[in-house]
């Protein structure tokens, strides 16, 4: 009875949820991290989070709602700079996320994770640094992730190439290194595999589709140099050594030589 | 940033729709009738600018004729209810819904008027809402973008021709009373982007491959469905990352390192181990090359391996002495019997195998009481060994200058016999030997003793082994300061008589016990040299200070006297003069010395008389000693020339 009562409660808010606490918080914070210089982001007012959405109806520029709430996020060529909040998490109804082709700088937030429903995530052609996060795993609808033309550093997360619904995957043209991980180069079975354009661009990146070890952190110069530097040292070491050691020894003979008489028989 | 949403061909309608709308918000002054007529592009910034503008009125009929029109959709309300960007949808203003109806119904009114929908809303008003079933027949309106159903009282399946609709991309279904299970012909829809279908009664699975990839639980929420969430990927405990890139650089990096140290040391190692197993004995042992059952005659071939443990690995320790061929050392072979083992010298060694034999040959060939025996050698490509017995009493030098307190002195007659057998020695190498060999350094140290105290001559041959342009000319001279013949120091050139010379000099120190070079005599305003040293005592007569005071006074002066004779007989300077050494031989056996003597003597005073014409007294031919000074070795003629 009291399963019914609730259900109907939900059903009846549903059809004209006002506005939902977590998606305001979402977009405050969202609003105050990033910069917006070219004031394009019209209506990013607090009246506007407050209420940004009306059923599929949506007030704010670049929101787009389902059900009263925000499902999706398109920022994109606004040249907003700034970065981006892990607030962003509570929109937990958000399926999209795209601040493409801006200037926003900082590191990708682990608490995207939080976006369970999150189907698609793109922050191409951002200034974005630091790693990319390896929680972004457990959003485990990610269809696609486009990171590619950032400034990433590290290395590509292994478990990534266990999101089973994984389609579109771009991390070209940032400064990432290490290896590619098979999962994402060499995909087995239905899985789709990801091709070098996916991973080019970055200079310390090696391993399939890529050449293998393409470069690494020390040159072979540098690794024959080391090689050539400690062997001459151990070169010169040695031979001081035994120099020393000879030196040394004969001595010691000649000294026990010494006792021996000029007069003991020529034979 | 401008986006034209909207293509017209006639401006009159929109214009018509402006006029008939309040506008308080002025949002439509942009659309300025004039303009209308001329653009094809309405300007909006964005569509919610018209969604959010508080837009009343009434629509107008006029509408009905863009037929291209898009985006606008108005609610029963008659407001606009501006849809999602991008959505395309056909306004048909000709049906405003009001009241209930059934969904068939709006769909015949929808294809009644003659158009194609791209868009298909269907929402009631707050008092009611479409019932019935969703139709089949929609799945014929394969132009559509957009299909929106939810909030309404919808029974039935969701029929499977909806997937006949590939272009659609919304598609929201929610808030309906369906049942039945997801048709899989929905999955196959490419275009959808936006999926609703909660709060039914739908059940079975939910299909999660082709377009619905991109679907969450959000979309199924609310349902009899099996398990709703499509089961995500069991969420990954974040491994370490791999740092394979990093420490494999890091391993290579130290793997090459330590590699070229290890190559790098090798050398430095390999010689260190070299030199210590060269160091203490200078061998190489090339055992594969030697076979010690091989006899050259008499002469046993002996493994490098043999001699190396008869001489403890030639240890220090052994060493016997040290000539001018290389070091002596002390050994005991297998069969205990002691050897000394002659080490000779690198640079001496770098003769041919075959030549090295010959000599070696040639000198074990010299077999006599009075010569020490050549036991054997061994030839490996970087060593040449001589064997040799072990003398037990050292040479006549140790025993006349190093004795022990404990060892009694030699005694004369054991000098005597000492100074036969050398005689007899030299005497067999330079007559009996074919070629004959000379010693060319005969002295007290060559001169050894075996336990019978009995002279073994020693260290002979080799002078001629190590030099072998076969000519008695040598680059260098060999021999002893003391004991070298003077036609010897100035031209270089050997003879018998050299051998003779120092075997004179040999005698001169078995009497005296001296030194044959004595820089000590310096101090006590003496010669040097130990002939001039003698003849000076003897011009003195003073046999007593000559003779060696271990004797202790026990000799016969006549003996002494007489071997006296024989070693300035031999000490000549010019070698014709000195005998030869079987003449020496026969002189010590009592035979001629006295003849010989004599003659000399005369010689001499004829000589002197030469010499020193007028200052010459008188003669007394065995009491006074009439000797020439030995450092005027040039002839007293060549000093004086013919009258």
């Amino acid at each position: 009875m009291g399963l019914l009562i609730v259900l109907l409660l939900t059903c009846a808010a549903l059809p004209w949820a006002s506005s939902d606490p977590s998606d305001e918080a979402c977009l405050t914070h969202l609003s105050q991290t990033l910069k917006d210089p070219l004031k394009n982001l019209q209506n990013w007012t607090k009246s506007t989070f407050a209420n940004p959405c009306s059923g599929f109806t949506s007030y704010l520029p670049g929101a787009t709602c389902n059900n009263g709430r925000i499902y999706k996020l398109s920022l994109t060529n606004l040249s907003l700079q700034g970065s981006i909040s892990p607030f962003l998490s509570n929109c937990t109804n958000l399926q999209s996320l795209d601040l493409s082709s801006n200037s926003i700088s900082g590191t990708i937030p682990q608490d995207l994770q939080y976006l369970v429903n999150l189907a698609v995530l793109n922050l191409s052609s951002n200034r974005l640094e630091g790693e990319i996060p390896p929680q972004l795993t457990l959003c485990a609808y990610l269809n696609v992730i486009d990171l590619h033309d950032n400034l990433l550093t590290g290395q590509i997360p292994q478990e990534l190439g266990l999101l089973a619904r994984l389609s579109a995957f771009d991390v070209s043209y940032n400064k990432l290194s290490g290896p590619i991980p098979a999962s994402l180069g060499n995909r087995s079975g239905a899985l789709p595999r990801f091709n070098a354009t996916s991973f080019e661009g970055n200079k310390d990146l090696y391993g399939y589709p890529l050449p293998p070890m393409k470069t690494k952190g020390l040159s072979v110069l540098a690794i024959v140099g080391i090689g050539l530097g400690s062997g001459l040292a151990s070169l010169v070491l040695s031979f001081t050594g035994v120099c020393i050691w000879l030196k040394i020894t004969e001595e010691k003979m000649a000294a026990e030589e010494g006792k021996v008489s000029q007069y003991m028989p020529d034979y | 940033m401008i986006h034209c949403f909207v293509f017209y061909e006639t401006g009159d309608a929109l214009n018509a729709l402006k006029t008939n709308m309040a506008d308080p918000n002025n949002v439509l002054q942009s659309w300025d009738p004039t303009l209308l007529h001329n653009i094809k592009c309405l300007p909006f910034r964005e569509f919610s600018d018209l969604g959010n503008a508080n837009l009343t009125g009434q629509l107008v009929p006029q509408l009905g004729s863009l037929p291209n029109l898009q985006y606008l959709m108005p609610d029963l309300n008659s407001k606009f209810q501006v849809l999602l960007k991008g959505t395309r949808c056909t306004l048909d203003v000709r049906t405003p819904m009001q009241g209930a109806r059934t969904l068939l119904e709006s769909f015949e009114v929808l294809t009644l008027s003659g158009t194609v929908p791209l868009c298909l809303v269907l929402r009631p008003d707050n008092n009611a809402s479409i019932v019935g079933k969703v139709d089949m027949v929609l799945g014929n309106l394969t132009e559509l973008v957009s299909l929106d159903l939810y909030l309404n009282k919808l029974t039935g399946d969701i029929p499977t021709t909806l997937g006949q609709l590939k272009k659609l991309r919304f598609l929201r279904l929610n808030n309906n009373s369906l049942v039945g299970t997801i048709p899989l012909s929905l999955t196959t829809i490419d275009t959808l982007q936006v999926l609703d279908l909660s709060n039914n009664g739908l059940v079975g699975d939910v299909p999660v491959n082709g377009s619905f990839s991109l679907f969450t639980p959000i979309s199924f929420a609310n349902n009899k469905l099996n398990n709703p969430p499509p089961a995500p990927p069991p969420p990954i405990p974040p491994t370490p990352p791999a740092q394979s890139g990093i420490s494999s650089t890091g391993a290579i990096a130290g793997g090459v390192a330590a590699g070229a140290a290890l190559l790098f040391a090798a050398p430095a190692i390999v010689l260190a181990l070299w030199r210590k197993r060269k160091a203490p004995d200078h061998f190489f042992d090339v055992p594969a090359e030697e076979d010690p059952e091989v006899h050259l005659g008499q002469l046993k071939r002996f493994s490098l391996r043999e001699l190396q443990v008869a001489t403890d690995n030639f240890s220090n320790k052994n060493i016997l002495g040290r000539g001018g061929f290389g070091k002596v050392y002390k050994g005991r072979l297998a069969d205990g019997s002691l050897v000394a083992v002659k080490r000779l010298k690198e640079e001496r060694t770098q003769g041919g195998e075959l030549q090295f034999q010959t000599e070696v040959e040639m000198i074990s060939m010299a077999v006599h009481r009075n010569l020490l025996r050549l036991r054997g050698f061994c030839m490996t490509p970087t060593e040449r060994l001589l064997v040799y017995p072990f003398m037990v009493n050292g040479s006549v030098a140790s025993c006349l200058r190093e004795r022990s307190e404990f060892e009694p002195a030699l005694d004369w007659a054991i000098r005597k016999r000492i100074a036969l057998g050398a005689a007899r020695g030299l005497a067999y190498l330079h007559d009996h030997c074919d070629p004959k060999i000379i010693h060319r350094d005969v002295k007290a140290a060559n001169i050894l003793l075996d336990e019978e105290f009995e002279a073994v001559v020693g260290d002979f041959g080799l002078a001629k082994l190590m030099d072998y342009k076969d000519t008695h000319v040598t680059t260098a001279v060999r021999g002893t300061i003391g004991h070298i013949a003077p036609e010897y120091l100035s031209t270089g050139k050997s003879s018998e008589k050299t051998d003779v010379f120092g075997y004179g000099v040999m005698l001169l120190e078995l009497i005296t016990g001296q030194r044959a070079f004595d820089l000590a005599r310096l101090a006590n305003d003496d010669d040097v040299m130990l002939l001039d040293w003698v003849k000076g005592l003897l011009k003195e007569r003073k046999l007593e200070t000559l003779v060696d005071s271990d004797l202790n006074g026990n000799y016969i002066d006549e003996e002494v006297e007489q071997l006296i004779q024989v070693a300035l007989l031999c000490t000549q300077g010019t070698p014709m003069e000195r005998p030869k050494m079987s003449e020496v031989v026969r002189m010590l056996e009592g035979d001629g010395l006295a003849e010989r003597w004599e003659e000399w003597q005369k010689e001499e005073m004829v000589r002197q008389e030469f010499n020193q014409a007028h200052h010459y007294n008188h003669h007394q031919p065995n009491a006074n000693w009439i000797i020439a000074d030995s450092t005027s070795h040039i002839p007293p003629d060549e000093l004086s020339g013919p009258r």
